[in-house]
């Protein structure tokens, strides 16, 4: 298990940012994924986030919390958070807490660019 | 860590629990009904074990890492998940998880501080208390915090904010939580969920 969060971009235009998230996304981590998610948006004056969430490993609510404010923000924008591949872990959470109409979800990144 | 039971042998008990609410091999030379297993199994267990109580404490010390949630959260799965099935556990870890983070932030403010959590087990229910001997820095009975309905109302409530959504979740996941904060001595939230 990694216990850590790995996070990187892996394209950004002004249209969207991509970026892939992995490991844990919880309280220990949530603060530096919201920072870098946060700063790479405003590099590149990002409307919408597509966040490859295929190797999220665990979630909590904190990490719940990232992408609900995350979505709320661009959502002043007419933005959208696209979440691709994501796994039972994290699909597991999101149903708890009842936040899965917040977001979109899409298999491939491709598909998700083609959703703007 | 410091680790105490009323059993004598609390992980070969805990095997024991965890083979028979799972191993399917536990009745396969009987002709019972997957329904009537499962009630054989529940008065078995009934039967050797009215109930199990553990109780242990962290400290950062022990762990002797900084005060994160992460490391805490593996020492309790390894407790919790050879006595508890899969969905249960799960669900059950994460209610703790948020209720460890909440410690951590609100009553110790990310420095070195106590846990002690208690876990009454039975083959109906769980129940869980968990105290910190932190000063909350506000008033942690929830009186009125968490009680969100829904999440919409929840988020209107704290749009484009991170945090929150622990307690909102426990709530969810838990079929009974009590607050209970007496300042200076301790901060203890009581859980409890039906298993069956």
């Amino acid at each position: 298990m990694n216990e850590t969060a790995k996070y990187s971009l892996l394209a950004a235009t002004t249209d969207a940012a991509v970026i892939s998230l992995e490991g844990y996304v919880n309280y220990d981590t949530a603060d530096e994924i919201y920072s870098f998610i946060q700063a790479q948006l405003s590099a590149h004056s990002s409307k919408h986030l597509v966040l490859d969430v295929s190797g999220v490993e665990y979630a909590s609510s904190a990490g719940i919390g990232v992408f609900m404010a995350l979505q709320e923000q661009l959502q002043q924008h007419a933005g959208r958070v696209v979440m691709v591949n994501i796994q039972e872990s994290l699909l597991h959470v999101l149903k708890l807490v009842g936040a899965t109409e917040y977001f979109l979800f899409c298999e491939t990144v491709e598909v998700a660019l083609k959703q703007f | 860590m410091y680790l105490n039971s009323m059993m004598p042998d609390l992980s070969s008990l805990a095997t024991l629990i965890g083979k028979l609410l799972t191993d399917d091999s536990f009745s396969r030379e009987q002709t019972l009904s997957d329904e009537a297993q499962y009630e054989a199994r529940q008065r078995l267990l009934n039967a050797i074990l009215p109930s199990i109580t553990v109780s242990f404490a962290f400290s950062t010390d022990d762990l002797g890492v900084p005060f994160k949630v992460t490391p805490i959260m593996r020492r309790i799965a390894e407790i919790l998940e050879p006595v508890l099935s899969g969905e249960h556990f799960l669900n059950i870890r994460l209610a703790l998880e948020e209720v460890v983070s909440n410690i951590i932030e609100h009553s110790y403010n990310e420095e070195h501080g106590k846990i002690v959590f208690r876990f009454m087990i039975t083959s109906e229910d769980i129940a869980i208390e968990v105290e910190d001997f932190g000063e909350r820095g506000k008033d942690y009975s929830m009186n009125g915090v968490g009680d969100y309905k829904t999440l919409q109302e929840f988020r209107e409530q704290n749009q484009g904010k991170m945090r929150g959504l622990g307690v909102f979740l426990v709530r969810k996941i838990m079929d009974e939580v009590r607050y209970e904060v007496v300042p200076g001595q301790y901060n203890r939230i009581s859980m409890k969920k039906r298993l069956v």
